[in-house]
């Protein structure tokens, strides 16, 4: 299961915190989530140690920038934390 | 007689003789100028400094005598349009020389250095430094007198600081343009005029540089305070004493700005400012006095505006 | 004749209290390094 598939299928949604989040949990979901997670939260760490701001700030930053490329019907969470289809 | 030579080491000349009867002896050396570039840059010289070179000529020559009971130094320094890079900020057009003169048994460093710096950019650029570093003898720290440089087409002023000392040094900014600042924060939808006058009663403490009970005062005639967007659409809709305010911070034109500054070791500046003007959208015949407490903490500024450049870009343009 | 004066009530002002706490996010610099980032790392973004 890749995420472009799991965004797809709206088995994921990108969150306003950086990250990924399973909206439907299907099998195989939970294990691709922990690892884009995983994967994403190194690379926000190495851009704010270079920049010399906080990890949540570099992430805060990619969630606008995540959402905005997503495809029409892709989840996310809006501004008041609900999951909306784009 | 001990003589001591070095042979022209690539960038060092040592000459030098040592009584072994007397004790007396003397050392002279030289240091040819060495001319620092992109290229060639201090940190291609010696490794590990916090501070790197890459612009401007430095030379210097020294000597040092001693007798049992003596011990002198004397080194003459000419640095010429140095380009100095620290972390992420940078200097450039760093001039200074003259004569450090150093007496053992007094234990006294003595020297006078005019310091020139054309700019010094931690985020916000800090133009036309110009200053006296003095040290006189007994007195160990050393004062920097007449100190003066041009910031957010301000002027600013000191006539004496003295790092470490407990005293309170009046700076002066007379003439700081509000627009410069404006653009300098480049807050999206906030754009000011005027101009301002500020006092900064300044001391020195073990945390670091601060301000007591400084003083704001604007120019006749004022100026303009335009906030777009201050609100979310979502708190504007539910508050209509909020929107009839965000309106009015949409076209406020003050007559006077006074206020008070005060900045903490912490960095977090506090400004107690109040505004006195008009909104034509709120009401155009009565007054609307602004109360602004501004909370704005500078070392995260700076840190975020040298985060939204590139140190080297930046670098190269002032030093075309 | 005595001239009259019209004493026009003077309108208070209206005073508006506000704090304002500016928050610095981050800029462009960091953008930049976030869109080579997304770009590059097709499979987890």
């Amino acid at each position: 299961l890749t995420l472009k598939d799991a965004q797809a299928q709206g088995l994921v949604g990108e969150a306003n915190s950086g990250y990924i989040a399973v909206i439907r949990a299907e099998e195989g979901v939970d294990k691709l989530v922990a690892k884009v997670n995983h994967a994403r939260r190194k690379k926000y760490a190495e851009i704010a140690k270079r920049n010399n701001i906080s990890v949540e700030q570099v992430a805060a930053r990619a969630a606008e920038k995540l959402e905005a490329r997503l495809q029409k019907g892709q989840y996310y969470e809006n501004a008041q934390g609900n999951w909306v289809r784009k | 007689q001990l003589n001591l030579s070095v042979a022209q080491h690539a960038r060092l000349k040592i000459e030098g003789t040592h009584s072994l009867e007397k004790h007396v002896g003397e050392v002279t050396f030289a240091v040819p100028s060495i001319e620092f570039s992109e290229k060639q840059s201090l940190a291609n010289l010696v490794k590990g400094l916090p501070v790197n070179l890459l612009h401007g000529t430095l030379s210097g020559k020294g000597a040092v005598d001693w007798s049992p009971h003596t011990l002198k130094a004397t080194l003459d320094l000419d640095a010429s349009q140095l380009a100095i890079t620290h972390r992420d900020s940078f200097a450039t057009g760093l001039s200074t020389s003259g004569r450090i003169e150093y007496d053992g048994s007094a234990g006294a460093v003595r020297y006078a250095l005019p310091l020139t710096i054309k700019k010094f950019d931690p985020g916000i650029p800090i133009e036309n430094i110009k200053m006296r570093v003095v040290a006189r003898g007994s007195n160990k720290l050393p004062r920097i007198e007449q100190f003066g440089a041009r910031l957010l087409d301000g002027d600013v002023s000191a006539p004496l600081l003295v790092p470490g000392d407990e005293g309170v040094f009046p700076v002066t900014v007379n003439g700081l343009r509000l627009g410069a600042l404006g653009d300098a924060l480049a807050m999206k939808g906030l754009s000011m005029t005027g101009t301002v006058d500020l006092q900064l009663p300044l001391s020195f403490t073990d945390g670091g540089v601060i301000v007591e009970d400084g003083k704001l005062r604007s120019h006749a005639p004022g100026g303009e305070l335009r906030y777009y967007g201050a609100f979310s659409p979502g708190t504007l809709a539910s508050n209509a004493q909020l929107a009839l305010l965000a309106g009015a911070l949409e076209d406020y034109h003050f007559r006077e700005l006074t206020g008070s500054i005060d900045y903490p070791t912490s960095g977090d500046l506090r400004l107690g400012l109040r505004l006195v003007g008009k909104s034509a959208s709120l009401d155009k015949n009565r007054d609307l006095i602004l109360n602004l407490n501004v909370e704005n903490n500078i070392l995260q500024m700076l840190r975020s505006l040298q985060a939204s450049r590139d140190l080297t870009e930046s670098l190269e343009d002032s030093l075309r | 004749c005595t001239p009259t004066v019209a004493v026009q009530a003077p309108s208070e002002p209206i005073t508006v209290n506000l704090n304002v706490k500016i928050e610095h996010e981050i800029r462009v610099k960091v953008d930049r390094e976030l869109e080579e980032l997304i770009s590059d790392e097709d499979d987890i973004f």
